[in-house]
């Protein structure tokens, strides 16, 4: 089933189709998701205003964490299925990832300045978070850093499979260790720990990061199914 | 309207929580922008290519 549809060119005909529907349902999303944020939720009653940095902070980690978890499993499908999409799909989506997981870092230590007296602390989930980054440098970086792109692929698929021990140290973090950082709001659906008024404008902005992620990594995919179509008519010049 | 107005308020607070929108908004557009250029330049080039392989 996955691999009828992990088809280039299946997928260009496909993404071709979502593409138009992602960029209105991001517009959409996007638009009521800053009017939810800024205009229909309350302050906090112990941080303020500031709180309104967690609309924008909390999906910037949430994608940052989940772009990174489909890297490892197209890194997995790469090195065991030896598929091509899965090595696009991993050079494509690792920029946006790293800009996630920049943006969180940077919205982070914002928000920490008014809330903890402090830009920067060392704690674990900060530094996990930072460990991610240069996870998806290194990523960026093995993939490009061959004359083969083969060769590249193979060692970023197998670096990304490695870092995905850093995902739940990013997680349990807070409990595991005594740190700075609040704990985890919404670990359960159940019972999560923030009001319905807040939490909406969360998954609103959540949802428009979502289509806007998607359409990002469309188009980073077909410049790689480009990319590689020049390189063999490239080298089937040069034979 | 209510919480936007108290929110402007707040001038102690206004500052972080704009700047921290402004820089997501700042690395997504440049991530958009990067990626849809670099399309935009593969496409002529493979259209330049193509052509190129066809008068040959």
């Amino acid at each position: 089933m996955i691999f009828k549809f992990a088809n280039p060119n299946k997928f260009l005909r496909i993404s071709k189709f979502l593409f138009p529907y992602f960029n209105v349902f991001f517009l959409i999303s996007f638009v009521y998701g800053l009017y939810l944020s800024f205009f229909n939720s309350p302050p906090d009653y112990l941080q303020g205003e500031t709180v309104r940095i967690m609309y924008i902070h909390v999906p910037c980690a949430w994608f940052s964490l989940m772009l990174y978890s489909s890297i490892a499993i197209c890194g997995f499908f790469s090195l065991v299925f030896r598929h091509t999409l899965a090595d696009i799909a991993i050079r494509a989506i690792a920029p946006l990832g790293a800009c996630f997981t920049i943006a969180t870092l940077i919205t982070g230590s914002i928000w920490g300045k008014p809330t903890w007296g402090t830009w920067w602390v060392w704690d674990a989930r900060l530094t996990s978070e930072l460990v991610l980054l240069f996870l998806y440098v290194g990523i960026i970086s093995l993939s490009n850093a061959f004359e083969s792109k083969s060769k590249g692929d193979k060692y970023a698929a197998m670096l990304s499979l490695v870092g995905i021990i850093n995902l739940p140290i990013i997680k349990w973090s807070v409990d595991w260790w005594n740190t700075l950082h609040q704990p985890a709001s919404i670990s359960k659906f159940s019972s999560p720990s923030i009001d319905t008024v807040m939490l909406i404008p969360l998954f609103v902005m959540t949802l428009s990061f979502l289509f806007l992620s998607l359409n990002i990594i469309i188009i980073r995919i077909k410049s790689e199914i480009l990319q590689r179509k020049i390189d063999i008519l490239n080298s089937s010049k040069i034979n | 309207m209510h919480y936007f107005l108290k929110f402007l308020e707040t001038s102690d607070h206004v500052p972080y929580v704009l700047s921290s929108y402004f820089v997501v908004f700042v690395i997504l557009i440049i991530i958009s922008v990067n990626s849809l250029k670099r399309l935009k330049r593969l496409e002529t080039e493979l259209v330049n290519l193509t052509k190129n392989e066809k008068k040959k």
